[in-house]
């Protein structure tokens, strides 16, 4: 057996706001529309895949502050866009595993329990296009400079195009950044990485969903990396990247 | 006597073993029972129609490259799902085991903050399960 891991690990990420720390429980459902195809001559059931659909439902406490999650959910409820949400189960450690969903609120309730409780929030959210299984480019962590993350390795090339997020939490006198995914065959070996996907120039937090369309080829192996990075002496950015294939 | 602790049971799914990581799996075979009562009957009359069949497992999430995690990735995104096979107290020869072909119907990902986290999904059969015995 693999790594057990404890809720206290979980990584929630809204768009260009970190809410993990506002919560304390977490459950995704992803689930498939089975149509029934039984016909004439059949003496079982039979089944075909129909269309996927997603769930979250996050549970926290309370907080009012603008900045924080009352606010923060707030300005998301109704809103036009989806939002770009990355979810990691054990972290984000570059390989772990995360869901990429682009998030809509379906349902906002806080709870006024009795005098003598916290007052809870919990917010029912549904994934706008499904709930992609991914993994983790980039930790939510900080960078100065031009860098050139750790690959991933698929095990083999996927043939379905993928999905991307990028959530850049903290920025600190940044001018412009670029971050791009690319992908390589053999790790950068033979086959030199080249970029498949390439972020919105970051100037400021932010988030952005990319996708690679459906039938495409993604090689082996992928990598983020910041191809540049311009701003005043103490720039920083905080981000995350996930990486789904389809 | 065949009775046999949960702990022996084997759970394998598009050919990987995930019994690692499961600690509860139930299997569900259902026949359809048609109503075949007419007038002047005084008691219900059933008629066996299709067969039906469901599994649902729950597991300690692991998202370790090539398990739990990964392996219910495969059965959920599977365009013509996936062989599954259970053996209720274990792999010896002649022990009775149940196979299908299955997709996933849904999954739940379960996060608490003071709590182990919990994979756990249900897998519709199409086309039946048949049970046989192991060789």
């Amino acid at each position: 057996m693999g790594k057990l891991i404890g809720g206290s690990s979980v990584k929630i990420l809204w768009g260009a706001s970190d809410l993990t720390s506002f919560f304390s429980d977490m459950s995704i459902d992803r689930s498939n529309d089975l149509q029934d195809t039984t016909r004439f001559g059949d003496a079982q059931h039979k089944y075909g895949k129909g269309i996927d659909d997603g769930d979250v439902v996050l549970t926290g406490l309370y907080d009012d502050v603008a900045a924080n999650l009352d606010g923060i959910l707030n300005t998301a409820f109704g809103a036009a866009a989806g939002t770009v949400a990355t979810l990691g189960p054990a972290a984000l450690t570059i390989g772990n595993a995360v869901r990429l969903l682009s998030a809509r609120e379906a349902q906002y309730r806080i709870e006024n329990g009795s005098t003598g409780t916290y007052q809870k929030l919990a917010a029912t959210i549904k994934a706008d296009g499904g709930i992609d299984r991914g993994v983790s480019l980039h930790a939510l962590a900080a960078e100065t400079a031009v860098v050139n993350s750790a690959s991933v390795d698929n095990g083999a090339a996927s043939t379905n195009g993928a999905v991307a997020h990028l959530n850049a939490t903290v920025a600190t006198e940044v001018t412009s950044v670029t971050i791009k995914i690319q992908e390589s065959s053999d790790n950068g070996g033979a086959d030199a990485w080249a970029d498949i996907m390439t972020f919105t120039a970051v100037t400021g937090t932010t988030s952005e969903r990319l996708t690679i369309a459906a039938g495409t080829t993604v090689e082996r192996y992928v990598r983020c990396i910041i191809s540049a990075f311009t701003g005043t002496a103490g720039k920083s950015l905080t981000y995350a990247v996930g990486f789904a294939r389809r | 006597m065949g009775t046999s602790l949960g702990k022996n049971a084997v759970v394998q799914m598009n050919a990987v073993a995930i019994t690692t990581w499961v600690n509860q799996a139930d299997l569900q075979r259902v026949v359809d029972l048609l109503d075949a009562h007419t007038f002047g009957d005084t008691a219900k009359e059933y008629a066996p129609g299709l067969v039906d069949g469901t599994l649902g497992v729950t597991c300690l999430y692991d998202d370790v490259a090539g398990n739990i995690d990964a392996a219910a990735n495969t059965a959920f995104t599977a365009a013509a799902g996936v062989v599954v096979n259970i053996y209720p107290v274990g792999t010896a020869v002649g022990k009775a085991y149940y196979t299908g072909t299955a997709f996933m119907r849904n999954e739940r990902l379960g996060v608490n903050v003071a709590q182990l986290e919990t994979l756990s999904f249900d897998l519709q059969f199409s086309g039946g399960i048949s049970r046989a015995l192991v060789v």
